[in-house]
């Protein structure tokens, strides 16, 4: 584990999904002690790779490159069918019943200069995504020119070796920054749809953003095709707009919006269209087989909800926000249910089922339903966690030690239409973590 | 007519989330060193709840703000004058550590230090004053999002006016309500903790009202702790001196808002110029409680007014101050629209910060598991909110629910004119009579909305130049002319605090 500086420590990009704005950071202090940025810190493994590769290395070796079916390729409609090649069930075929295999040259003793270089696929090869590519090598050989450049081997590369340096590769050729990129975009859309899009970046073609104007105050993206809001003329981001008003299909199986699915897990599950799924209950969970729900114990469903005063466990055992809360992440509960067990505001209580045990003071408020009780996720458990009787003396869990992974079948389906993988594209939902639990209270905790 | 400037101040509550990204502002710029861990120049408290520090509401207990006497004279609460004197060395109503909180932190050290065990070490809370470890059982924000309900809400002073039907309702899982309450010092036009220093540490600038405390002349007496009725003083254990807000001074006459307005995220603070009459301010103060309200508007002076102006500027209020008073947005919600409260005007100290009322938790009753929106059931309804009128009255128009009323009334009727504009599902008459009973026009909801929902910081922020070379001028104030400080670094004293000095 290597010390990454942080926000205020480094340059970097920082924008969102849907919120189009990119914001720089910007290194107001030196990373305290050792740390470094977390592009310094890949340079420097690259540096060292580098170097003991020479030990092992005499030249390039070949490798094999395994790639998942994706989205927006033909390949999305590979597979009408569930069969398993490795069962039998069908053809092993690279590329429609399987992964595809590449073949592909490593120089592990060229690492290091290769990670600070923008080589020549990103010249040549052109950038996209959605199956969109527009080409860069005019842009590429022009920016060679004006920014810092590596020399290795007889070639001239822009320059990565800086933190700076990325964020000005990144800005110079994303459509999102750069107007004749998302131009070039548009043509390709065009020629896709049939249909000219390039009117929506006409009037932005000559927009370049580089790090300084970004420094100077947050810029908006342009609207690309990677996109599907319109944001020209100062319009707020909404979604799909492209798709309505440009007549740009959908990237679903039918182009369309697209609510049901003939995939026959989904059928299997009866969930080929949007259906109402109850609350599980004690009966279908069943977090409490193995714990005592007698002796003065309550049985709640229990909650982990995003926290108040902390992003998951970011800032959480931070003194200000320690300090703005209870100092500690209690369990809010019902007033009328803690009056059964005799709980007051602030008193100490223990949470436990099958899974685990936690021990933190009762939030009583007549807000939370009954029935029901919560921890905010996701406090780690360096500030103020008591011991447990129950875990033989050790310290008590955090509040995901009452709670399962109930992983959704369906989660698991893949590489069919709108289904298939993309980085960041399309995934499963959020794990329910629902659960149960027995609450007692307890007089004193032990340290 | 006597026209005096004062810079002053909206927080308007249906936009508070109650994220407390004003209370971190201003803690990590003023507050945040030892003698001052207590100190929260700026909270958010939530409503209905006790606060903090707790019950600071409760004058029976605390003695804070002015009260008429038997002759109708103006006198503070805390002392009179025989008995000021005797209340120098001990006064009960002064609140303590507990009613503030006994700030703590962490031994975070033992995270690093812990012998190897087969058990993972965690930090265990210590006091701040002690470094002793304590049991955390209060904070500055203890009853955050009713929190602790039964012990903190349910004893809110302002529930004194409710029946117990209505109290009863308010905690009802299916009807419960809250509000966020953002506090800061109010800035009194009449403040009590100036009349009640004892050293005459305590000032109030006449260029601007902003109040002081003169570090160098505070003894440390706190009778200013006590006579705040908002409890927005606070005394520093190490310097032993009186601290409070200083509505950031030093930003404020470099025309940037202060650390709180400017971190606001969902932009609810307006800071403005407001001009009121001197000579109208202690009939105002003396009104009796039902009209405070209309008695701390009649104060306040139409900047637009030419006679006005010119009373302005002959008591020395430069033009640009004037016309920073033409484009307040202070004045356009506490006067022209009447939208803003005065909070607590029953304490009769003209707090210069005024609260636009919320009006979502109000509507968001839920009537069958449904929440009511309906435009004819609001008029009536109005009285059975979920959060009672009777509250909101208690809060800010000393119980008088027709002031409040009033508002809520305009707050609807902009609504629905919007909603008429925008959804197009109100019919245009209803909108015509929603609008006639809150005695609006469309031009004016069309500018409430835009000034509520659209203002950039240019229009909620309108910051007068503050000219202090020239305030200072002819008075004798050494210690802050920009001539003595000269050379002299950093801001505020320029000698370094020393207990009984």
């Amino acid at each position: 584990m290597l010390p990454a500086a942080t926000y205020y420590e480094k340059d970097d990009l920082n924008s969102t999904d849907l919120h189009t704005f990119i914001h720089p950071l910007q290194a107001a202090v030196p990373p305290c002690w050792e740390a470094k940025s977390d592009w310094q810190i890949f340079r420097d493994l690259a540096q060292v790779t580098s170097k003991l590769a020479e030990q092992y290395f005499t030249g390039p070796v070949k490798d094999i490159l395994v790639t998942p079916l994706m989205h927006d390729t033909p390949a999305e409609i590979a597979q009408p069918h569930i069969r398993d090649w490795g069962k039998g069930e069908c053809e092993p075929i690279p590329g429609k019943t399987m992964p595809n295999i590449t073949v592909v040259e490593r120089d592990f003793r060229k690492v290091y200069q290769k990670f600070i270089s923008l080589g020549p696929n990103f010249r040549n090869k052109g950038l996209g995504i959605h199956g969109t590519t527009y080409q860069v090598d005019d842009l590429y050989d022009a920016y060679r020119k004006t920014h810092p450049v590596e020399f290795w081997e007889g070639g001239i590369y822009p320059s990565l070796r800086e933190d700076r340096d990325v964020c000005e590769a990144i800005l110079h050729f994303a459509a999102e920054t750069n107007g004749e990129c998302a131009w070039r975009a548009y043509q390709a859309e065009s020629h896709k749809t049939g249909i000219d899009h390039t009117h929506l970046a006409a009037d932005t073609r000559a927009v370049r953003i580089s790090f300084k104007d970004i420094v100077t105050e947050p810029r908006r993206s342009l609207t690309t095709p990677f996109w599907t809001g319109v944001t020209n003329n100062g319009r707020t981001y909404s979604a799909y707009c492209q798709n309505v008003e440009e007549l740009i299909p959908w990237r679903t199986q039918t182009g369309r919006q697209h609510l049901y699915l003939d995939h026959e897990a989904y059928r299997a599950f009866g969930e080929h269209l949007p259906t109402y799924k109850p609350r599980p209950d004690l009966r279908t969970t069943r977090d409490l087989d193995y714990t005592a729900t007698d002796g003065g114990g309550l049985v709640l469903n229990y909650l982990t909800p995003h926290g108040k005063w902390h992003i998951h466990s970011t800032f959480g055992d931070t003194l200000r926000m320690e300090t703005l809360s209870r100092g500690i992440e209690p369990a809010w509960m019902n007033d009328r249910d803690a009056g059964l067990l005799g709980i007051q505001d602030n008193d100490w209580v223990e949470l436990l089922n099958d899974h685990g045990t936690v021990v933190t003071r009762a939030c009583v408020s007549a807000r939370i339903p009954r029935g029901i009780c919560f921890i905010y996720h996701a406090t780690e458990r360096t500030v103020g966690t008591p011991k447990s009787r129950l875990r033989g003396g050790r310290r008590a869990g955090g509040h995901n030690s009452l709670t399962r992974a109930r992983l959704k079948p369906l989660f698991m389906i893949g590489g069919y239409a709108q289904f298939t993988y993309a980085f960041n594209y399309w995934g499963p939902q959020g794990v329910n973590r629902d659960t149960f639990v027995v609450v007692r209270k307890i007089e004193k905790p032990e340290w | 007519m006597d026209v005096r400037a004062h810079v002053s101040m909206v927080f308007h509550l249906d936009k508070c989330i109650g994220c407390h990204t004003c209370s971190v502002a201003c803690k990590n710029v003023w507050t945040d060193s030892p003698g001052a861990e207590y100190m929260w120049w700026n909270n958010v408290e939530t409503k209905p709840g006790t606060g903090y520090p707790t019950r600071w509401e409760d004058q029976m207990n605390y003695k804070g703000g002015w009260e008429l006497n038997k002759n109708r004279e103006l006198v503070l609460r805390s002392q009179s004058k025989g008995g000021a004197l005797a209340k120098l060395f001990y006064n009960p109503r002064q609140p303590g550590l507990d009613d503030y909180y006994e700030p703590w932190t962490y031994r975070y050290q033992d995270l690093f230090d812990a012998p190897s065990g087969d058990d993972q070490p965690t930090a265990v809370p210590i006091s701040q004053i002690t470094g002793e470890p304590m049991d955390i059982e209060a904070g500055p924000n203890w009853d955050d999002d009713l929190s602790g309900s039964p012990i903190y809400a349910e004893n809110d002073p302002n529930l004194d006016r409710l029946t117990e039907d209505e109290r009863q309702m308010l905690f009802d899982v299916e009807s419960i309500a809250m509000m966020y309450l953002p506090r800061i010092c109010n800035h009194c036009a009449n403040p009590s903790c100036v009349a009640s220093c004892p050293s005459g540490a305590l000032y109030k600038r006449g260029e601007d009202g902003i109040v002081l405390v003169n570090q160098e002349k505070c003894r440390g007496w706190r009778a200013c702790v006590v006579a705040c009725p908002y409890k927005k003083m606070y005394y520093n254990w190490q310097t032993g001196k009186s601290e409070k807000c200083i509505l950031c001074y030093p930003r404020v006459e470099t025309g940037q808002p202060p650390a709180c307005f400017h971190s606001c995220v969902g932009r609810i603070r307006y800071m403005g110029v407001l001009l009121y009459d001197a000579e109208r301010m202690v009939d105002a103060m003396k009104a009796p409680e039902a009209s405070l309200v209309e008695a701390q508007r009649n104060v306040l002076l139409d900047p637009h007014d030419r006679e006005v102006a010119a009373a302005a500027e002959a008591n020395g209020i430069s033009p640009k101050f004037i016309a920073a008073a033409q484009q307040s947005p202070v004045y356009k919600y506490v006067k022209e629209w009447q939208l803003a409260l005065p909070l607590h005007p029953e304490f009769r100290t003209l707090p210069m910060l005024y609260y636009v009322p919320p009006l979502l938790p109000v509507m968001g009753r839920a009537g069958d598991g449904i929440y009511e929106h309906e435009a004819e059931e609001f008029f009536t309804h109005l009285d059975k909110s979920r959060l009672p009128m009777k509250f909101l009255a208690s809060l800010f128009s000393a119980g008088n629910l027709d002031v409040v009323k009033a508002v809520m009334k305009k707050q609807m009727a902009v609504r629905y004119y919007k909603r008429a504009q925008d959804v197009d599902d109100v019919d245009a008459a209803k909108v015509q009579r929603v609008l006639r009973e809150a005695h609006l026009t469309p031009e004016q909801a069309e500018a409430i909305y835009a000034l509520t929902a659209l203002a950039p910081m240019t229009e909620r922020y309108v910051m007068p130049p503050i000219q202090r070379e020239e305030a200072l001028d002819g008075f004798d104030m050494p210690s802050c002319s920009p001539e003595m400080c000269k050379g002299k670094c950093g801001l505020g004293m320029t000698q370094a605090p020393q207990r009984g000095a």
